[in-house]
C-alpha cells in the first residue's frame, strides 16, 4: 500500500518539475524577444538621430534666425548621447520627438523653407522614420506585455517567482502627436 | 483508500486545468482584415479597376516574383480604412499577408473613401525603395489619376515599383534590421513555441488520463473536455489562398493623399 502512495508523490513531483522547466523555457524566449525588439527600436531611434544634423543645416541655410530651437535641439542630442539604460533612452527620445515637432511647427511660417526640395525630402524621411519608430515601439510593447502576462498570471507566476523573473521592462509611451506624423502634402 | 483517490483526482484536475490554460493560451486579437485573393498580387476590394488592369498586375506580379527570387509587390484597394490610419492598416495588412520572401515585399494600398495612398516597403527592400522614392511615386500617382484615370495610374505606378525592385536587388541599407523578427510575438499556441515541452506534456496528459480512468472512471476528463469545447473558438482560419512568402514590414515607405 505504501509503495502506491510513494509512486503518486514522486509522479507529482516529476510533473511539477517538468512544468517549471517548460515555464522557464518560454520565459527565456519571451525575454529574448524583448531584447530583440528593443534592438529594433534603438535602430529606428538612431536613424532619426542621424537625420537631425541634416534638418538643422537645411533650416539654418535658409537663414532662419530661431536660435532658441537650435539650442533646444542641441540639448536634446546631448541628452541622447548621455542616455545609458532603456528608460533613459526612452525619455531622451521623447524629448527629441517634441523638439522636432516644435521645429516643424516653426518651419510652417517660412514659405521658402517649405518649398525647399531638400527640406521636403527630409520631412518625408522624418515621417517615414517616425512611422518605423511607431511600428518598432508597438512590437516592443507587445513583447513586454506577453512577458508580463506570463510572469503575473496564475499558475506561471509561481514558477516565474521561483526562477527570478521580474517585471522590469518599461513600456514606451506614445508621445502626443508622435502617432500621426505630419502628412506631407505639398 | 477513498481519501487518497479523492486527493489524487483533485490534484489531477488542478494539473490538467493548468496545462489546458497553457495550451489554449491567449488569442491575439486582430483587426478585421481581408484575406488576399487567389491572384495575390491584385486585390481590388473597392472595385475601382477593370479586369484588364487586374490581369496585367497579376501577371507582372508573378514575373517580378520570379525575376527577384521571391520579391512580392502587392496592390490593394479598399473602400475605407474604417478609423485606422493608413499607416496602421497597411502595416497590419502587410504582416498578416506576410508579403515577400526574406522580407522583400512592397504593398501599394489605396483607400478610396479617405483618398489616401500608401506604399509600404518591407525590411528587405528598404534600401532599394526609399521613403523619398515612394513619396515621388505617390505624387506621380495622384497626378496620373487626375490626368488619365485610375486604371492607367495604378498600372503605371505598379510597373514602376516592379522595375525598381527588379533592378536593384542587393542594395539594402540597414541589414541588421528585421533579423530579430523570426519569433511569433502573439500569445499563440504553446505547441508551436515549445515542441519538446509539448511532446512531454502530451505524454503526461495521456498518463493522467489513464490514471483518471482507473481512479474516477473518467469523470475528471469529461468535465475538462466540456470546458475545452466551450472555450476553444479559433478565429480566422483559411491560410489556404495566402501565398505570402513570410515577409514583414518595419513601417518603411510613404503615404500621401490623391
Amino acid at each position: 500500500m505504501k509503495n502506491k502512495t510513494w509512486i503518486i508523490i514522486i509522479g507529482i513531483v516529476v510533473l511539477l518539475a517538468v512544468y517549471v522547466i517548460g515555464v522557464q523555457r518560454s520565459l527565456v524566449n519571451l525575454s529574448e524577444e524583448i531584447n530583440a525588439s528593443w534592438g529594433d527600436v534603438e535602430i529606428q531611434y538612431q536613424r532619426r538621430a542621424d537625420l537631425i544634423p541634416n534638418i538643422v543645416e537645411t533650416v539654418k541655410a535658409q537663414a532662419i534666425k530661431e536660435q532658441e530651437i537650435f539650442t533646444q535641439i542641441a540639448e536634446a542630442r546631448a541628452r541622447l548621447s548621455g542616455a545609458a539604460n532603456i528608460q533613459d533612452k526612452i525619455d531622451a527620445n521623447a524629448e527629441v520627438t517634441s523638439v522636432l515637432g516644435r521645429l516643424l511647427a516653426i518651419a510652417e511660417s517660412y514659405p521658402e523653407l517649405k518649398q525647399n526640395q531638400g527640406f521636403q525630402d527630409l520631412r518625408i524621411q522624418l515621417e517615414g522614420t517616425e512611422n518605423r519608430i511607431a511600428v518598432a515601439r508597438k512590437y516592443y510593447n507587445d513583447s513586454v506585455k506577453s512577458y508580463n502576462k506570463k510572469i503575473k498570471v496564475f499558475p506561471t507566476n509561481i514558477a516565474a517567482g521561483i526562477l527570478g523573473y521580474k517585471d522590469e521592462f518599461p513600456y514606451i509611451q506614445a508621445e502626443e502627436g508622435a502617432e500621426k506624423a505630419p502628412e506631407v502634402k505639398f | 483508500m477513498k481519501k487518497l483517490r479523492l486527493s489524487a483526482a483533485f490534484l489531477i484536475t488542478l494539473f490538467l486545468a493548468a496545462a489546458c490554460i497553457g495550451i489554449i493560451g491567449v488569442q491575439a486579437s486582430e483587426p478585421e482584415m481581408p484575406n488576399p485573393t487567389s491572384a495575390f498580387y491584385f486585390n481590388d476590394f473597392a472595385r475601382v479597376l477593370d479586369t484588364d488592369s487586374g490581369s496585367y498586375i497579376a501577371r507582372l506580379g508573378e514575373s517580378t516574383y520570379k525575376s527577384t527570387n521571391g520579391g512580392q509587390v502587392v496592390f490593394v484597394s479598399i473602400s475605407t480604412l474604417g478609423g485606422s490610419t493608413i499607416e496602421e492598416y497597411s502595416n497590419a495588412l502587410f504582416n498578416k499577408w506576410k508579403i515577400g520572401t526574406e522580407d522583400k515585399g512592397v504593398l501599394f494600398l489605396l483607400s478610396m473613401k479617405e483618398r489616401e495612398s500608401r506604399i509600404e516597403v518591407g525590411y528587405g527592400y528598404e534600401g532599394v525603395l526609399t521613403d523619398i522614392e515612394s513619396n515621388k511615386l505617390l505624387v506621380k500617382f495622384s497626378e496620373l489619376n487626375e490626368e488619365k484615370g485610375i486604371d492607367e495610374a495604378v498600372m503605371t505606378i505598379y510597373t514602376d515599383i516592379c522595375s525598381i525592385v527588379s533592378g536593384n536587388e542587393d542594395a539594402v541599407q540597414y541589414p541588421e534590421m528585421g533579423k530579430s523578427r523570426r519569433y511569433s510575438i502573439t500569445g499563440g499556441s504553446f505547441f508551436l513555441e515549445n515542441p519538446v515541452a509539448a511532446a512531454v506534456l502530451v505524454i503526461i496528459v495521456l498518463v493522467l488520463l489513464i490514471l483518471d480512468i482507473i481512479l474516477t472512471r473518467g469523470r475528471v476528463t469529461f468535465i475538462i473536455l466540456r470546458m475545452l469545447a466551450a472555450s476553444s473558438r479559433r478565429g480566422g482560419g483559411g491560410g489556404r489562398r495566402n501565398s505570402g512568402g513570410g515577409g514583414r514590414s518595419g513601417g518603411g515607405g510613404s503615404s500621401s493623399g490623391f
